[in-house]
């Protein structure tokens, strides 16, 4: 029996598609692995569902490696201007008035330098103000050629965000300061990113004119506050436009982490789900031809009824009252395809089996019926039964990819099909960002035709119907 | 003698349909049955109910003017009492056993109430309403999808298994593997390629917005938009259906009957037609039944994906907007879509398999 | 009386990936018109493929086919393929094969299986066709009534005759048939075997009678060839052959068959039969006989004894 396998697993290895399938596969094994031991299963989940956690990156950033095939450098990863952290070009300052009226004064300077050729996405600032009087803060941008724009100049007197992105107001009063300058609008909307960094000539006119000015920028903030022992931190966040090898989804979330985990989940949900179902499905197939009689005809019933159950509505109806964690879904899926379609193969298989002479040779020397159905029944099935499982493998993998679709999966799990849920839903084939559909739709494509591949050469060298002809 | 063998092939084909519709009657039941019982666990249907009554009884009371002239907190008294009346007059008190009996019948009897959010086109609530505007359109391009498939396989894999070995036969065994993704996900590929960058296919909808006036051009513009969702079924469910009808037919060519045909000289158009086609149509029904069943699934993911006006869309939307009544009831309706495809099928295999006709 | 039916070195060899199969490796004979020929031999041996040579009845991996074959005068050898379907198949010669419980589409009443042949020919329209297979099926011996069913409503004995029919109906002159009471139990098998003695004598037709089973062929053969390893290593009337065999194959397969009033012990002929890919050298009975002489490895000729029999064997050649 052994020598036979070994054989068989020497013929497997001369067909191509085997090989390729298994390096598809073992492709994403190595993944799998490279995950869980990276990263805790706990901690991604945690990780992936939180919005803080993200509250550095980019959104919607394309990898970091188009910008090898782009004209102009896209600014990459984000510009982090922190002045809780003691880094260079930060300095802050806090002047404590005691004559003349008491209060604080905080002066932040914020250095750093662009060298980019396009615009950041997305600028943001947080305020960690900390007083118990109100808090004037002013904010001054310079550029690189000197010019000054001021930026803010508000009254807080507690935690603000504040994002610079979408200001209208703000936009509008560049718009105006423009009109003043060149006496002309610009041909387009304007943005907060394009008002801080580009030239102010004529080419900021005109769309297809603007750049950004490469050099140092500075940004000068001034908080006075009546408070004689207030503090006042700011974080300015600039947003570049790529990020990492796979870029980020609408949630800033690194989509490289998104994949990494979707692999051990769509591996071990898939094959599970796989092996479970094909097994159940043969051992229910195996009590019904060998006990026959009123079991088999029960179970041909409902085996029947069961078939014609509309599965996956009712799937996503439970799923969509019950939101499932991925392992229940599991289970709940194996349990409504145990009585599937196989059982009828099974079962014909397996009554063929049940005339052979040796069934009966056991039978006479007394051998219990599970012993039977256990050492000699299932065996001389398992050949056509281990194609099944690995040709069932990606079906169960697009079911869960299907109900992330039509948005009943598990709404905390890190799953292709959840990745590809949102960025259809997301709207990244409108928006250009292709990467973010690409990425979880080609991990699902070679997981598939990976086990395709295998299971149909295994099909091949363990069932030779059709070899001679 | 032929007429009473006949009245005789009659009445089992009759009996045969009728243990088959029993059959799947039954699985409606349960199915139904199993849709409520899920549904009411967490108490929705019991909530859709009790809501149905509320809005029957104060719109009863409305037009009493009786009831109008009285201070509200007595209004508001005897609405509740009305309101506890009614639910009990229709059992909707009782224990939960009873409760999903009436369900059960109220689902069956395709009596599904009224929407919570959701409206018609024509602006109805009532969710029968919502689903036949809807119905059209999935079983317009469910049913072209899978006549297609069921012939293109057919004609692919017979052609395939004239030669054993010839390039459409490698062809077919090469590319079984397209079968392994599932339609909806070649779908949003094409949309990619056809839609977002070549620009010459629609994303997604039924038809043109604006909706063209003249019939002709209407249906010009539906076809353009079953474009896409047609070829991606086509992608992934012809490449395993050819494949298993070539099988299929070829294990049936090397069948003795076959064999003794050709030594007669019975010529090879004839042997395809009389001697393999026909005697495999029985098996290739009963998988095309299982291959419906399994597209009946795949065709809510399609739809979605292309905005597809059907019963699939209609799903999503009230999952996103928590409209419990739209979801049993568009389950309600598959499960009937289901049964009712498998019937007709089942009468079909009955007339077409002589060993029914005549028993043996 | 005529030759019906001459062949001179036939071949048929198939190809396959373990090499060509030798199924019909030189074999010749001749029977006359309203004989029966009996080939007899083991299973493998080649037997079907001789059927099927004469029926120009081949797979697709055939690598050598050729020789004479005469048929009522005409060469058949030499005519296309659509010559040979228009005039001699079911015209000249007709087969009844092997497995007959099969041979019947399942899904096509008995009676479009009966007017085929004559329809597809042109031979009668419907109508007639109908009246015919009516005709036939009575000749064979089942009731009118099993015109309009399907094969899996008739017995297995019932299907034979079908297949008897069918193989009749367009009133051929030499019928192959091809193992034709091996699936059915005994009593069927007289009931065929009396059917097909009728049908000779009121048909006028000839018969190679292919099979295993010696003692079945004996009722109707007038002649004998016995096949080995897709030779003919004996051929000669019956009388000869089932009384007094030449060959040492022939008398060991002979004395494998209990006799009645005897009381010896049936033998078996030791060994398995050759592979028909990688024949033996010489003789392709050495390794099992038990005459074997160190001549044997040379291959014998075929040598005339009386006037219709020759054996293949280096025991009767002239020293």
């Amino acid at each position: 029996m052994a020598a036979r396998l070994r054989e068989l697993i020497k013929t497997l290895f001369r067909y191509k598609s085997f090989i390729i399938g298994l390096f598809m596969i073992m492709f994403f094994v190595i993944l799998s692995v490279y995950a869980i031991v990276t990263i805790p299963y706990d901690k991604a989940i945690r990780m992936w569902n939180s919005i803080e956690y993200w509250e550095d990156y980019p959104k919607l950033a394309l990898p970091a490696w188009v910008n090898s095939f782009s004209s102009k450098k896209l600014p990459e990863g984000t510009i982090i201007l922190d002045s809780r952290k003691t880094e260079l070009g930060i300095t802050k300052s806090v002047q404590r008035i005691e004559f003349g009226g008491v209060g604080t004064l905080i002066n932040i300077n914020m250095r750093f330098t662009y060298e980019y050729e396009d615009f950041p996405s997305e600028i943001a600032l947080w305020f960690y103000v900390n007083t118990t009087e109100p808090m004037l803060i002013t904010i001054t941008w310079i550029k690189p050629d000197g010019t000054e724009v001021s930026v803010y100049r508000e009254v807080l007197s507690s935690y603000q965000y504040y994002r610079l992105t979408g200001d209208l107001e703000f936009i509008s009063r560049y718009e105006t300061r423009l009109i003043n300058k060149l006496g002309k609008k610009p041909n387009y909307q304007l943005s907060s990113e394009i008002a801080l960094f580009a030239k102010e000539d004529e080419t900021i006119l005109d769309k297809e004119t603007i750049t950004p000015i490469k050099g140092k920028y500075e940004i000068k903030i001034k908080a006075r506050t009546g408070d004689p022992k207030a503090n006042l931190d700011v974080k300015v966040n600039i947003y570049g436009k790529v990020y990492g090898l796979l870029g980020t989804d609408d949630k800033r979330r690194d989509l490289l982490i998104g994949i990494l985990w979707g692999a051990p989940l769509a591996l071990s949900f898939g094959v599970f789900a796989s092996v479970a179902t094909v097994l159940l499905q043969m051992i229910i197939a195996a009590i019904a031809a060998w006990y026959g009689s009123w079991v088999d005809h029960l179970i041909s019933r409902i085996n029947e009824v069961v078939m014609i159950i509309p599965f996956l509505p009712l799937l996503i109806m439970i799923s969509y009252f019950y939101r499932f964690s991925i392992w229940t879904l599991l289970i709940v899926v194996v349990a409504l395809s145990a009585f599937g379609p196989g059982i009828k193969t099974y079962r014909a298989m397996f009554l063929q089996v049940r005339e052979m002479p040796y069934i009966e040779a056991a039978q006479a020397y007394g051998a219990s019926n599970a012993r039977i159905i256990l050492r000699y029944m299932v065996p001389k099935v398992l050949p056509t039964i281990v194609p099944n499982i690995v040709l069932s493998v990606p079906s169960f993998v697009f079911l869960e990819a299907a109900l992330a679709i039509l948005g009943v999966g598990d709404p905390q799990a890190i799953t292709w099909g959840k990745i590809l849920d949102e960025a259809y839903t997301g709207g990244a084939l409108y928006w250009g960002r292709y990467h973010w559909i690409l990425a979880p739709s080609l991990c699902l494509v070679l997981i598939s035709v990976g086990f395709a591949l295998m299971g149909f050469t295994l099909d091949r060298v363990f069932n030779p119907k059709l070899r001679e002809m | 003698m032929l007429k009473y063998r006949r009245s005789r092939e009659i009445k089992r084909i009759i009996r045969f349909i009728g243990i088959r519709t029993l059959i799947v009657a039954i699985s409606l039941i349960i199915a139904i049955y199993l849709t409520v019982i899920v549904a009411n666990i967490g108490g929705h249907i019991d909530k859709i109910m009790e809501s149905e009554v509320k809005l029957r009884v104060y719109a009863r009371l409305r037009n009493d003017p009786t009831w109008k002239a009285l201070p509200a907190e007595e209004r508001e008294r005897i609405a509740q009492s009305q309101i506890q009346q009614e639910l009990e007059r229709l059992g909707l008190t009782q224990p939960f056993i009873i409760r999903s009996f009436k369900y059960l019948q109220d689902a069956l009897t395709l009596n599904l109430g009224r929407a919570l959010y959701i409206t018609s086109g024509g602006g109805s609530k009532r969710i029968w309403d919502i689903i036949l505007e809807r119905l059209p359109p999935t079983v317009l391009l469910f049913t072209t999808a899978n006549v297609l498939i069921f012939f293109v396989e057919i004609f692919i894999g017979l052609a395939a298994s004239r030669k054993y070995g010839s390039k459409l036969d490698k062809a077919i065994v090469g590319f079984a593997w397209l079968s392994s993704m599932p339609g909806w996900f070649y779908g949003i590929f094409l949309i990619l390629i056809f839609a977002a960058w070549l620009r010459v296919l629609p994303y997604g909808g039924m038809v043109d917005a604006p909706p063209p006036e003249e019939p002709h051009l209407y249906a010009l513009s539906v076809l353009k938009h079953m474009v896409l969702p047609l070829a991606s079924w086509l992608i992934a469910y012809i490449p395993i259906g050819a494949y298993s009808r070539r099988t299929f037919f070829l294990l049936f060519s090397m069948e003795d009957y076959v064999d003794y045909a050709r030594a007669r000289g019975v010529p090879p158009r004839i042997i395809e037609r009389r001697y393999i086609l026909r005697p495999t149509l029985p098996p290739i029904i009963t998988s095309f039944v299982l291959t419906l069943i399994v597209s009946w699934m795949g065709a809510m993911v399609t739809e979605r994906v292309f905005s597809w006006p059907g019963l699939g869309t209609l799903m999503r939307e009230a999952i996103g907007i928590n409209d419990a009544p739209v979801i049993i009831g568009v389950i309600t309706i598959y499960a009937y879509l289901l049964a009712i495809s498998v019937v007709a099928l089942d009468i079909v295999y009955a007339i077409i398999d002589p060993r029914i006709r005549v028993g043996g | 009386m005529d030759k019906i039916l001459e062949v001179e070195n036939l071949y048929l060899y198939f190809r396959t990936s373990r090499g060509d199969v030798k199924a019909v490796d030189g074999v010749s004979f001749s029977i006359l018109r309203g004989e029966t020929l009996a080939v007899i031999g083991e299973s493998g041996c080649g037997k079907t493929s001789l059927a099927r040579a004469l029926m120009r009845y081949l797979p697709r991996n055939v690598s050598l086919y050729r020789g004479e074959v005469i048929i009522d005068g005409i060469n058949v050898m030499k005519l296309s393929d659509r010559e040979f379907d228009e005039k001699i198949r079911w015209v000249k010669i007709s087969y009844v094969s092997q497995a007959a419980m099969n041979s019947l589409n399942p899904v096509i009443k008995v009676v479009d299986h009966l007017i085929e042949p004559l329809i597809l020919r042109g031979m009668a329209t419907k109508e007639v066709a109908v009246e015919k297979a009516r005709e036939m099926l009575k000749l064979v011996g089942i009731s009118e009534d099993f015109l309009y069913r399907y094969p899996f409503e008739l017995s297995g004995g019932m299907r034979q005759r079908v297949v008897i029919a069918l193989s009749l109906i367009t009133k051929p002159n030499i019928v192959i048939l091809d193992e034709p009471t091996s699936a059915l139990d005994v009593m069927t098998q007289a009931n065929i075997m009396n059917l097909l003695k009728k049908l000779k004598r009121e048909l006028k037709l000839t018969y190679i009678f292919i099979t295993h089973d010696i003692g079945t062929s004996s009722e109707l053969a007038d002649k004998v060839a016995v096949m080995y390893a897709g030779k003919i290593v004996e051929f000669g009337p019956s009388e000869q052959a089932y009384v007094d065999p030449l060959h040492p194959y022939s008398k060991a397969l002979l004395s494998s068959v209990p006799r009645l009033h005897e009381e010896r012990i049936p033998t078996f002929v030791p060994g398995t039969p050759p592979s028909l890919i990688n024949p033996p050298k010489g003789c392709r009975f050495r390794p099992r006989c038990p005459n074997a002489m160190p001549i044997c490895e040379k291959e014998p000729p075929l040598i005339k004894i009386g006037k219709e029999s020759y054996v293949q064997c280096w025991l009767y050649a002239e020293k």
